[in-house]
This record gives C-alpha cells, sequence and structure tokens, in this order.
C-alpha cells in the first residue's frame, strides 16, 4: 500500500490526525499509532510522513520517523509555551507562539524567555488581537533560507 | 538589537514588532486545520509577506519558505 496508490486522502487525514494529536496531547503520535488509528500499515504511514516532511508540512527527527514539529507546534521542550483551552504546547519559535491562538482562533497566554536578558515573557492573545506591551520578534534568518537548517531558524 | 545581535553572533535579521507578527501568524496558520488546506507556493507566500508590510529584500523567496 502505498501514498501514491491511495491518493491524497490519506496525507490529508494523515496530516489532520497528527495535528489532532498534538491538540489533544500536546505530543505527535508515531507511525505506530498513526497507523492503528487510521486503519492503515505502518509503511504507508512512513512513505506519507516522508511526502509530508518533503513538502515542509512536518519536520522528522533526524533519521528516523519521529515526528520534531507540526508547524507551530514542536514535540520538544522550547522556551515558548502556550496555554489555551485547558492545554499547554510547545512552540518552535516566538512567531510559532503567536501562530498556534492564530491557528485555533483562541485566546492564549505565551510564556517565553526573553532572548536578550532571559527573563520570562509573558503575552496575551485577547478577542484576536495580541496584547503585549513593546517586544518585538527578531528573524534571524532570510525567509528564503530558512528551511536549510529548519531546526536553527 | 545590535548589541544583542553581537552577542549572539549572528546577523541582524529582521525585526517585527508583535502587532505584525500577530498578523503574519494570523494569515500562514489561520487556514492550517481546514482539511483541503495546502501550503502556499513562493509567490503566494511573498505576497502574504506583503499584504502584512514585510517587503524587504529578507522575505523574498527564491523557494516556498
Amino acid at each position: 500500500m502505498s501514498v501514491r496508490a491511495e491518493g491524497v486522502d490519506l496525507l490529508r487525514l494523515i496530516r489532520l490526525y497528527i495535528y489532532g494529536q498534538f491538540l489533544e496531547h500536546a505530543r505527535p503520535p508515531t507511525v505506530e499509532q498513526t497507523a492503528e488509528a487510521l486503519h492503515t500499515t505502518m509503511p504507508a504511514v512512513r512513505a506519507a510522513f516522508r511526502v509530508l516532511a518533503r513538502g515542509r508540512v512536518l519536520v522528522l527527527e533526524q533519521g528516523n520517523y519521529d515526528i520534531r514539529m507540526a508547524m507551530p507546534f514542536s514535540a520538544v521542550e522550547t522556551p515558548f509555551e502556550v496555554r489555551a483551552i485547558n492545554q499547554s504546547w510547545y512552540a518552535n519559535c516566538a512567531w510559532d507562539a503567536l501562530g498556534i491562538p492564530a491557528m485555533l482562533s483562541c485566546d492564549a497566554r505565551i510564556v517565553a524567555s526573553c532572548g536578550d536578558c532571559g527573563d520570562p515573557i509573558t503575552l496575551a492573545v485577547m478577542d484576536n488581537e495580541v496584547v503585549g506591551h513593546t517586544e518585538v520578534i527578531h528573524f534571524a534568518v532570510p525567509a528564503a533560507r530558512w528551511w536549510k537548517n529548519i531546526v536553527f531558524t | 538589537m545590535d548589541n544583542w545581535c553581537t552577542d549572539q553572533g549572528i546577523e541582524r535579521g529582521a525585526v517585527v514588532p508583535l502587532d505584525q507578527a500577530w498578523e503574519l501568524a494570523r494569515r500562514w496558520y489561520g487556514d492550517r486545520l481546514r482539511p483541503d488546506w495546502r501550503r502556499p507556493s513562493a509567490a503566494e507566500t511573498e505576497r502574504l509577506f506583503a499584504e502584512v508590510g514585510l517587503t524587504r529584500r529578507f522575505w523574498r523567496l527564491e523557494e516556498p519558505g
């Protein structure tokens, strides 16, 4: 069974399943969990993960099929924690921390650390607006090079 | 910001105010959970950057971001 044989529907289902698992459990599913939940095979899920990673929808850990990122979510702890709707998640970067409430259309509290002094920073998203102070986000890498090393970006 | 970049050993990139970053996040991630979502092309992404006022060369894409 291949991704190609099943068409785009399996990719779509897997992508939504991954996001659903992040939303509910704050962590991504394994290949095995995904295969079981979607009644498909592990080789089909691995193939789909590869396609989604090539398409820059996911980032996999090097050398295996563990999901490191399903943007804006991070599977590993980062300095950017987002709390909303009785759950908390780690985002990949400051901008992705805004991406979580943007994606969910919900209010949120973002707890981060200042890249300069390390002090904790708390931001809020309320009623579709970000409530901060005078904070700025520094994008270090030009957009065209984001994916040369997405973990650093 | 310049001092911080020097301390970090990185070049100064783009400094984006929170409001603008939020607007970019809303446009970039707002439809991510839609079943028919697809990754925007490079041209679409550049248009999206421009719509929120990010027009410097820093935001140009030679390939999808």
